[in-house]
């Protein structure tokens, strides 16, 4: 082989050994991989995985789109029902603050282009209980320490009653109130595209 | 024939000393005695003075997405990270006596020499981690904590230091 050949063909081997090893992250790959399939029936989007960690996907390392915050609101700590129309407000430590209001999945997301927060962040969630006007003044629930580097909710806040290393998912009130929160419906009370009515994926 | 018998002889020496002598010094140094294994006193700022301390590193760095997880190397137990007893809840009762201990020996034992230098008064407080990442003087992924001149800066230097400011400490878990 030819000088030239030679040094073209190190070039080759060297630059595919490098794409082969530097993007891989084993940490993330992994959380992606304990994410699981998808559940039948439910389209990648706003209403899919619900309770799960929205940023093992949507923090950068996948192809999806990024996210600076994003999770799922529970009405308990113990009932596997996603709310509805929780307001969701994250204020930044320059006082900006961004808004979200739950889909019926009991998602939300913020993307880069909405909002680039300085953290730490302070989480109030804003919500009526069934059966409430909008006339009724809203009860409020304010996240007890700041968010200091993780807008994925589910980082911390892991599927399941609180626990010694989690304070267990998001949720508004510690049990049901007399009328009962409900799995929520979707547009025009058809069926939500995704939540639990379509099989946990908790 | 002879000569070759000799070498071979002289080869299976040489294998069998230094095997013997690399046998010897791993298991010398992989020997480690009950006393190895318990706790070391390290030099550290007041105990007494702490408690109020503690919870302001607490409220600034051990938050679970930060300091307050296990694998953290500067981990910090408290009511907002993780706990130390299975037995304690995430966000429920205050942080224990002894989550308190194990923050000290966590802010002291980080870098127990250099810390034992600052207790002395022998070493400068910003030769430690603990002090040079919050205020961004050394690459931190959670981003600059304090500036110089804020509270919680003010407290935790003064714990150094050796007298604590509880105004400040105060006025730093006044903040949201």
């Amino acid at each position: 082989m030819r000088p030239a050949g030679i040094i073209l063909a190190c070039f080759v081997a060297v630059g595919g050994a490098l794409a082969a090893t530097s993007c891989e992250s084993p940490v993330d790959a992994a959380l992606l991989e304990e994410q699981g399939d998808e559940v039948s029936g439910v389209r990648t989007g706003e209403f899919h995985r619900y309770g799960q960690d929205c940023m093992a996907c949507h923090g950068g390392y996948s192809s999806a789109p990024v996210f600076v915050a994003a999770g799922t609101v529970f009405a308990t700590p113990d009932d596997d029902i996603p709310v509805s129309g929780a307001k969701v407000i994250l204020t930044d430590a320059l006082g900006n603050t961004h808004a979200e209001t739950t889909n019926c999945a009991g998602n939300f997301f913020v993307q880069e282009r909405e909002f680039e927060p300085q953290y730490p962040l302070n989480a109030t969630i804003e919500y009526r209980l069934p059966g409430e006007s909008s006339q009724t003044p809203v009860h409020r629930v304010v996240m007890g320490s700041r968010i200091n580097r993780e807008g994925g909710c589910a980082f911390c806040h892991v599927a399941g009653p609180p626990s010694s290393t989690s304070p267990g998912w998001v949720y508004l009130e510690p049990t049901q109130p007399s009328t009962p929160f409900t799995v929520p419906t979707g547009k025009n009370g058809g069926q939500c595209e995704g939540g639990p009515s379509h099989g946990s994926v908790l | 024939m002879k000569h070759t018998g000799r070498f071979i002889g002289a080869g299976l020496l040489g294998v069998a000393l230094f095997g013997g002598a690399a046998t010897t010094t791993l298991s010398g140094a992989g020997c480690v005695t009950e006393a190895d294994r318990a706790p070391r006193d390290v030099a550290c700022p007041s105990e007494v003075d702490w408690p109020i301390v503690s919870q302001v590193l607490e409220k600034s760095c051990g938050t679970q997405d930060c300091h307050g997880a296990p694998a953290r190397p500067l981990r910090l137990y408290g009511r907002n990270g993780v706990r130390l007893s299975k037995d304690s809840i995430v966000g429920q009762g205050a942080t224990t006596a002894d989550e308190l201990a194990q923050n000290r020996d966590s802010v002291c034992g980080l870098e127990p020499e250099l810390m034992a230098a600052v207790v002395t008064g022998d070493g400068d407080v910003d030769t430690l981690t603990v002090t040079r990442k919050p205020r961004l003087l050394e690459a931190h992924k959670g981003g600059r904590v304090w500036l110089d001149a804020s509270p919680g800066w003010t407290c935790f230097q003064s714990w150094l230091d050796g007298a604590v400011d509880q105004a400040a400490c105060e006025a730093d878990l006044q903040l949201p």
